[in-house]
């Protein structure tokens, strides 16, 4: 526990001290920026609401889960793919502690950067506050919704980039599969348990509106589970690759 | 402290590690001496506890590598040939968060960083990024990184590789002092390198032990030694021939105006330093000029010698069989 912590703390420094933190900080918080400032003004032109937040807060939340497909595994390629390429993941690996140890902490590293700049982003719907008296439930909801979305690409992100060593294709192979993954959902025929797990997008829009279904949660928990696991796997092979 | 029986490691098909067995004592220096590709890196990474064996055991401080590869990491520092380094962390910061990976509590790793900083004469960059140290700092930081848990066993792979020679001959002083509380393994494939900082030496080649020999305990004196002449060679190898006290004169191979002397046993009786004196200072009468004396170590470099010429032809015999 606190070796994963000593690498969630130091991935997360990392993050800043090369340009990519930064980076991606800055494309969402325009990104958020040019969402908040288009629908406020649509709702103000419209001049009513049924319930503000929970609007804004939809777009918002339901773009930057789109955008974020494209940002976190940037994150992950950095935190596995580069470590293994530079060597430095012989450093947690020579170390005395367990596989799930450094798993733990490159997972909780990145979504300590992303529930940072989530806090940050809190900003656009407390404007609101100064309107209206919008529901807090929703808020609360809208960004559970957004970090568990981030978690499963996390999830994702890492057990892709544990496979190669090669930043490109770790970069590229969790927008891929994830894109495959909410296409996937539109495949005629497929039942409808999958179809309902596997768009991610889906999911996270349904936390906007303020609902948190247990069935939801569970299968954000599930994703995030076994493609840890799975990553798992594949770092304790690497002791007895042939 | 190390013991190894047995190992063998196929990568795919490819068999990498062919059976070795060797043992390293406490307090020993022991150098890995082979060609690239002989299997070195391998088997520091088994030692190290990052790979696993295809068959074979090797056990480091009593624990087995396999089966109780935590205590092993524990008890080792590794330190890669290509040095794990966050290259945008700052010194100081860096070995804190490898002792802390390692369990260090806040106290003993601010005693155990200054330590180690200290021990491997990096203090002088403690607040310096990483990216920005020369090659020879960075493997020293890499170094202090490879100790701070206060390792018993050291396992440097290519220690030296690609630094300049003030910076090997500062590496090499390194190691010297750390072996002294510590059981150390490095692998090289310069054969100098070996004999400048190991007690003991296992050459390996194409996966496979060619030779173990010990380089301490040759002080028996017993020795030929090189001779070497600015000018008169052909007088100096008539002189040297026609003492009592040389049993054989002959000319060193690929060198110019140098001889390798042998000496009767009751030559050395007064001491090895006095007699080498002595003589020279016949030589010098007689009006020769030496220009250098030195052991000559034989067995090492004919035995490295024959195993990368062994490894040449096997290799043009397989080049030949693809034919």
């Amino acid at each position: 526990m606190v070796a994963s912590l000593a690498i969630a703390q130091r991935d997360f420094k990392g993050f800043f001290g090369t340009p990519m933190g930064w980076i991606a900080a800055f494309i969402i918080f325009l990104i958020a920026g040019l969402l908040f400032y288009i629908v406020t003004g649509n709702l103000l032109a419209r001049g009513q609401a049924v319930d503000p937040v929970a609007e804004i807060l939809g777009s918002l939340v339901g773009f930057l889960n789109y955008i974020n497909i494209f940002i976190v595994p940037a994150f992950t390629m950095r935190v596995m793919s580069d470590e293994l390429n530079q060597g430095t993941y012989r450093l947690q690996a020579t170390a005395p502690i367990s596989t799930w140890d450094i798993i733990f902490g490159k997972f909780f590293g990145i979504m300590f950067y992303f529930s940072v700049i989530g806090v940050l982003m809190l900003v656009y719907p407390a404007y609101v506050f100064l309107f209206s008296e919008p529901d807090v439930a929703v808020l609360f909801a809208g960004w559970l919704g957004m970090m568990l979305n981030i978690g499963a690409i996390v999830a994702i992100g890492l057990f892709i980039s544990s496979l190669t060593k090669n930043t490109v294709i770790s970069y590229l192979g969790p927008v891929f599969f994830i894109i495959a993954l909410l296409f996937s959902a539109f495949i005629s025929g497929a039942p409808e348990w999958y179809t309902k797990s596997v768009n991610l997008l889906e999911l996270g829009t349904e936390f906007t509106r303020g609902i948190i279904k247990t069935s939801s949660l569970a299968i954000y928990v599930a994703i995030i589970g076994m493609f840890l696991f799975l990553s798992r796997l594949v770092l304790e092979s690497k002791r007895w690759r042939v | 402290m190390i013991e190894v029986d047995g190992l063998v490691k196929y990568y795919g098909d490819f068999k990498v590690l062919h059976g070795l067995t060797f043992t390293v004592e406490v307090g020993k220096v022991c150098g890995f001496l082979g060609p690239n590709g002989s299997g070195k890196s391998t088997t520091m990474d088994i030692l190290a506890g990052l790979l696993g064996p295809s068959s074979g055991t090797a056990k480091v401080c009593g624990f087995d590598v396999v089966t109780q590869s935590k205590d092993v990491k524990a008890n080792v520092g590794y330190l890669p040939d290509n040095p794990p380094l966050h290259k945008e962390m700052i010194v100081e910061d860096f070995v804190d968060y490898v002792g802390k990976l390692r369990g260090l509590g806040s106290s003993q790793r601010k005693e155990s960083v200054n330590r180690v900083l200290e021990e491997c004469d990096v203090e002088d960059v403690r607040h310096r990024v990483i990216g920005n140290l020369s090659k020879g700092y960075r493997q020293r930081v890499a170094l202090c990184s490879a100790l701070v848990h206060q390792p018993k066993v050291l396992v440097l792979d290519e220690p030296t590789e690609g630094l300049d020679p003030n910076q090997i001959v500062h590496i090499r002083n390194l190691i010297r002092k750390l072996a002294l509380e510590r059981t150390v393994i490095l692998s090289s494939h310069i054969l100098s390198e070996v004999q400048a900082t190991c007690e003991q030496v296992i050459i390996i080649n194409q996966g496979a032990i060619a030779a173990t020999t010990s380089l301490v305990g040759g002080e028996s004196a017993a020795k030929p030694f090189v001779f070497r002449f600015s000018e008169k060679f052909s007088d100096a190898k008539s002189w040297l021939k026609n003492q009592s006290f040389v049993s054989g004169v002959e000319e060193l191979k690929g060198a110019q105006s140098a001889v390798v002397v042998d000496f009767k046993e009751d030559f050395w009786g007064v001491g090895r330093d006095k007699a080498l004196a002595d003589v020279n200072a016949q030589l010098v009468g007689a009006g020769l000029p030496v220009s250098e004396i030195r052991e000559h170590q034989t067995g090492l470099e004919s035995l490295f010698f024959d195993v990368i010429k062994s490894q040449a032809s096997s290799a043009e015999t397989t080049a030949a069989a693809a034919n």
